[in-house]
């Protein structure tokens, strides 16, 4: 018996371990980037949720819900099903997504199991960001409660000399961590490593120019929820 | 006294003396020779006797004269000798001597002698000899009429020197030996081994024995020329010492892949290698099966991504392509990236390779057939080889049993695991492979050959490859995978047996089983497992019901036990925008079962004259289980040997083959599916111009249909089946196989131009292959330098494989991974041509009983940075290509006992 996995999937595999080792700095952020989307379901109305963005240098953009994945065509991206625009707040880096309001027909609703939220800038720099929102699972969002630099709040940091700082986030319990990927981006320097498994911390390596930047970490329960932290540091 | 005188009278009168003499058995002489005889005085021992002495006849059988007509009644009777006719001894003679003496001597009444005188003699010591037994003489008295009386005689004595001794009896003795080659032992059949001086001339057997029965003693030369060798020429004295010889030829330094590759006169595309031939290839680092990558027809063999490593037939995928090991289904022949072989060159005979067009005997397959057929273990001594080179090292040994039974073994182990990452680290690459593949390998032979007619080949062999990686850090294109892990694994054994009960009949009976195994781990979440135990059995015959007409056929059984347990999404298939699997629908799926499979097929071969066939044949195909299907594939050959140096042949049918398990799972794809077809033409020419050179031509036409196609999912129809039969292609081209076979040079060169293309459905734009490769061009050559050395180089250059251009789609924010969309149309773009160059050097040192070859290849020496596979930044902004391997030097060590 031949399965058609076999080669394929050591074929993509080995794409993967040779992507890994490229030489690139995911790490290092530019304008027009949104890093992260996140849902929050309304304890007291399970049927909305309030979603929310993290970007850097994207003030507009716009929410698109659809009923089923976003397809990327050479075209664009498009959905097989009709989509809606989700209204955004005043800031646009937040919307809400009310299920009682989504104009799909009924005999599709019993049939969804999530929705995809379509986040996009004003810019064509911008790269559109998707938030799948589970309809049958509440978003399992990690309790990130903050980051130490150097072991110190932030708040209570004072610059330093140095080249390096310790970056590390602080959960809300010993056991918070557990699951989560934790990812860290820079708008100067860069973050080694740039992504973390659990608990751990980030060197912030620096070439001495810098005056200030901002710091992203951003935890997450792949596939369930994120959450995120925001640091500006001034060195 | 009167009496005496009387007869002296009478016989004198008569005439008697010449009859007497005749009657001593001498010559008669004239009578008036023994008058004047006669007339000389004798002394009393040598002179002769008197005139008045005149013998009456004297004979040892009793014949008696006839009285004198004269007078009629004096009738005389002679004396006849009673005792021994006496024979002398004289030493004076010498050795072998002989003589005679004449006496004269009186014979008595009474029959004894007296008187006796030597009338002629010999010499005094013989003379005395004669006397003596003269002496000694008694005869029957003469008689005259009724009377007896006393007759005076001659008598000649026979003298006789000592006899000559015996000769010695001729010596001769027997000479027995083998013929066989220096270092390898390898027995050499079908050779004259002549004798000199007397030119008496044996063919060696089999086994390379000969024997020559009661040579002469003395000096012998032994004379064995060859075609393959140099001629030997050694003295021998006869008898030997130990006459059971062993005679050892020289190979002639001849290229090692002179006789590269031949196609069977009957078959359209089929194309047959040695394994002893294809292991020297260059840039196999002596695995023979890779000799494939440089067949005509055979597209470049990619090293990474979908398909890495695996067998390309004429635009076909290589799923397409099926393995067999004497003529039994094998899961795998390579180690996973073609790599290496599963299977050590010891153990495998030829490789038989066909690319359509083939026989009804094989099934189930749209691409190719590839078997290797397992290599005769050698019954005449124990043998044993080591291997070691870059990638891996192995053993083998093998040992007659018996008369009938032979059993051999091996394992091979690779260590690539530690030298790739030093490789791909220098390049630059790979500073997170933890571990490379690494893999091990067995093998278990018996053969019994209990007769001619009769054979059992016996085959244990399993294989077992690991390869898995720990990232630093979560993988920068996909968090969720922190690593990965695959094992693939098989224990196979197999048995064929062959036996001709006639001249017109050969039956084959074989029976595979075992177990096959995959394990695939991508992070903590993703995996598959995969068990497979199979049970085929097979029967073939094959009957020859005229000079001119052969039938053959069989049937095929199988059952197949399985197991899955798969937490992964669906594999993404041809055309097919690849996204990271943290994004795809992800599927659980924990099921067993059986599925069987039966198969049986039947070929008419005509030759109604010599140079002309036609073969005509069918096969059925019956599918059991969660997939059911019957399927009848009609095929056919038409073969003409034109002329001398010109064969045409022309194929056309139909092939059928399973779509892929995963495809037919009624948990993630669709059991209703029907096997996919390709209806086939192919029309070959081989025109042989003078000795060395050959060209091969051959058009090939494929038209493809109910090919599996993805079906797009529509979330109004959830449970709508995610594959369907709709897809068309088609594939066309041409090949050509050029052979140039000279004394010490050799080279092959094949070119391949061909296109495959397909529509996933009706109305859609027609798009080319995955594996639609232009023009796939291939040359290899070799020289032989003398004194064991040679030196081979190998070129190939390909068109560079279709892929679909990618761009940033979005970035999906829940899986914290970029997902691509399609910057053009599915395989719209392609790869850059691939170009390699590989050159080989080796060398024999060959030894009585063993030898040692060593080689060094450079896998591509002039360093080119061939595009294996395209691969992105992790968010799709660059094309960031997967490049094949540097240039690599391969180094290789044998031993060969």
């Amino acid at each position: 018996m031949r399965l058609s996995l076999t080669a394929p999937l050591l074929g993509a595999l080995m794409i993967l371990s040779a992507g890994c080792s490229m030489d690139f700095e995911p790490s290092l952020v530019e304008e027009g980037t949104i890093l992260a989307l996140r849902a929050t379901q309304d304890e007291a109305n399970d049927q909305q949720f309030e979603l929310e963005a993290l970007t850097v240098g994207v003030d507009a953009l716009t929410w698109t819900a659809c009923g089923a994945p976003w397809v990327g065509t050479e075209n664009g991206l498009e959905c097989v099903t009709p989509t809606w625009t989700l209204t955004p707040s005043e800031s646009e880096q937040k919307a809400t997504l009310d299920l009682g309001a989504v104009p799909i027909p009924d005999e599709y609703k019993d049939l969804l199991e999530s929705v995809y939220v379509l986040v996009d800038g004003d810019s064509d720099e911008v790269v559109p960001a998707v938030l799948a929102v589970s309809l049958t699972e509440a978003p399992n969002n990690p309790e990130l409660v903050g980051v130490l630099l150097d072991g110190v709040a932030p708040d209570e940091w004072a610059g330093t000399n140095e080249t390096e700082i310790e970056v590390a986030p602080v959960w809300s319990s010993d056991e918070a961590s557990e699951g989560t990927t934790t990812s860290f981006y820079t708008t100067a320097g860069a973050m080694d490593p740039w992504r973390i498994t659990e608990d751990g911390s980030a060197t912030l390596t620096l070439e001495g120019e810098e005056t200030n930047l901002t710091l992203y970490v951003i935890s997450r329960f792949l596939g369930e929820g994120a959450t995120w932290t925001k640091v500006e540091v001034n060195l | 006294m009167r009496n005496l005188f009387t007869l002296l009278a009478v016989t004198t009168l008569m005439g008697l003396s010449p009859a007497l003499a005749w009657a001593q058995g001498e010559p008669a002489k004239p009578a008036q020779d023994n008058a004047k005889s006669d007339a000389a005085p004798a002394p009393s021992t040598q002179a002769p006797a008197p005139a008045t002495e005149t013998p009456a006849p004297a004979t040892g059988d009793g014949g008696t004269s006839e009285p004198a007509p004269s007078d009629q009644a004096q009738r005389v009777t002679p004396p006849k000798l009673v005792s021994e006719r006496p024979v002398v001894r004289c030493p004076s003679l010498g050795e072998g001597g002989a003589a005679k003496a004449k006496v004269s001597m009186l014979i008595r009444e009474t029959g004894e002698t007296d008187e006796v005188m030597i009338v002629t003699g010999i010499d005094a010591a013989c003379d005395a000899e004669v006397l003596a037994a003269a002496n000694a003489l008694v005869f029957t008295p003469a008689q005259l009429g009724d009377a007896i009386v006393a007759v005076k005689i001659r008598w000649t004595v026979r003298a006789e020197g000592p006899p000559k001794p015996e000769p010695p009896p001729i010596q001769t003795g027997d000479i027995e030996g083998v013929v066989q080659e220096l270092g390898t032992r390898t027995r050499l059949p079908g050779l004259v081994v002549r004798l000199l001086p007397s030119g008496a001339e044996v063919v060696t057997d089999a086994e390379g024995r000969f024997a020559f029965e009661s040579v002469p003693e003395g000096e012998v030369t032994i004379v064995v020329p060859s075609y393959d060798h140099e001629e030997l020429r050694t003295k021998l004295e006869v008898p030997l010492e130990d006459p059971k010889l062993v005679l050892r030829l020289t190979p002639l330094p001849r290229s090692r892949y002179r006789i590269t590759v031949e196609r069977p006169k009957s078959d359209v595309s089929r194309v047959i290698v040695s394994a002893k031939v294809a292991s020297e290839i260059p840039g196999g680092a002596g695995d023979p099966v890779r000799v494939i990558e440089v067949m005509p027809g055979v597209g470049h063999v990619s090293g990474a991504g979908p398909g890495a490593g695996q067998i390309i037939v004429r635009g076909s995928a290589p799923e397409d392509t099926k393995y067999f090991i004497d003529g039994l289904p094998s899961p795998q022949l390579y180690h996973f990236g073609n790599i290496y072989s599963i299977l050590q060159e010891v153990y495998i005979g030829e490789i038989d390779f066909r690319t359509g067009g083939f026989s009804t005997e094989y099934g189930n397959a749209t691409g190719g057939i590839l078997n290797l057929t397992l290599a005769p273990i050698p019954t005449d001594d124990v043998h044993f080889r080591a291997d070691v080179n870059t990638y891996h090292t192995s053993v083998a040994a093998s040992t007659p049993v018996g008369d009938e039974w032979a059993i051999s073994g091996g394992v091979r182990r690779s260590y690539i695991d530690a030298i790739l990452p030093a490789i791909l680290e220098s390049s630059g690459a790979g500073a997170n492979l933890v571990a490379a593949p690494v893999y091990y390998d067995y093998q278990f032979r018996a053969d019994h050959n209990p007769s001619p007619r009769s054979r059992l080949k016996l085959l244990a062999y399993g294989t077992d490859d690991g390869f898995s990686v720990e990232f630093a850090e979560p993988s920068a294109s996909d968090p969720s995978t922190t690593g990965f892990g695959i094992n693939q694994l098989a224990h196979m054994i197999q048995g064929s047996w062959s036996y001709i009960p006639s001249n017109d009949l050969s039956l084959r009976l074989g029976l595979v089983s075992g177990y096959q195994g995959l394990r695939l781990q991508i992070g903590e979440d993703r995996s598959f497992k995969l068990r497979v135990c199979p049970l085929v059995l097979r029967a073939d015959a094959d009957r020859r019901l005229s000079s001119k007409l052969r039938v053959r056929g069989g049937i095929l059984g199988a059952i197949r036990s399985f197991g899955v347990k798969l937490e992964l999404p669906r594999p993404v298939k041809e055309g097919q925008t690849d996204s990271p699997t943290a994004v795809r629908e992800q599927f659980s799926v924990d099921s067993d079962g059986f599925e069987e499979q039966a198969e049986g097929w039947a070929e008419v071969r005509w030759e109604p004259t010599n140079g002309f066939g036609v073969i005509a044949g069918a096969r059925l195909n019956k599918w059991f289980g969660d997939f059911q299907d019957f399927t009848v594939e009609p095929r056919g050959t038409v073969f003409w040997q034109a002329s001398e140096g010109t064969r045409l042949t022309a194929g056309a049918g139909l092939n059928t083959q399973r779509p892929f398990y995963d495809e037919t799972s009624p948990d993630i794809g669709n059991p209703n599916l029907i096997s996919e077809r390709s209806t086939y033409g192919v029309l070959g020419v081989k025109q042989q111009l003078g000795e060395m050179f050959a060209i091969d031509l051959q058009l090939f036409a494929k038209l493809l249909d109910d090919l599996v196609s993805p079906v797009a999912f529509d979330p109004a129809q959830p449970e709508a089946v995610p594959y369907d039969n709709a897809g068309e292609g088609t594939v066309y081209g041409g090949e050509i196989l050029a052979r140039l076979a000279m004394e010490r040079f050799n080279a092959w060169l094949s070119y391949t131009l061909s296109e495959s293309k397909r529509t996933d459905r009706p109305g859609e734009p027609e798009r080319p292959f995955s594996y639609d490769q232009t023009h796939v061009l291939s040359f290899v050559a070799s020289y032989a330098l003398g004194s064991g050395w040679n030196s081979g180089l190998r070129m190939r250059y390909s068109t560079g494989n279709p892929y679909t251009p990618l761009t940033i789609g979005y970035y999906d924010s829940t899986s914290d991974v970029y997902v691509p969309r399609p910057a053009g149309p599915p395989l719209s773009d392609r790869i850059e041509d691939f170009f390699a160059l590989d050159v080989r050097v080796s060398k024999e040192f060959r030894y009585e009983d063993w030898l040692l070859k060593v080689y060094l290849e450079i896998n591509n020496a002039t360093n080119q940075q061939n595009v294996e596979n395209v691969g992105y930044r992790y968010d799709y902004s660059e094309r960031q290509d997967i490049n094949g391997l540097p240039l690599v030097p391969s180094f290789g060590i044998q031993g060969v006992y």
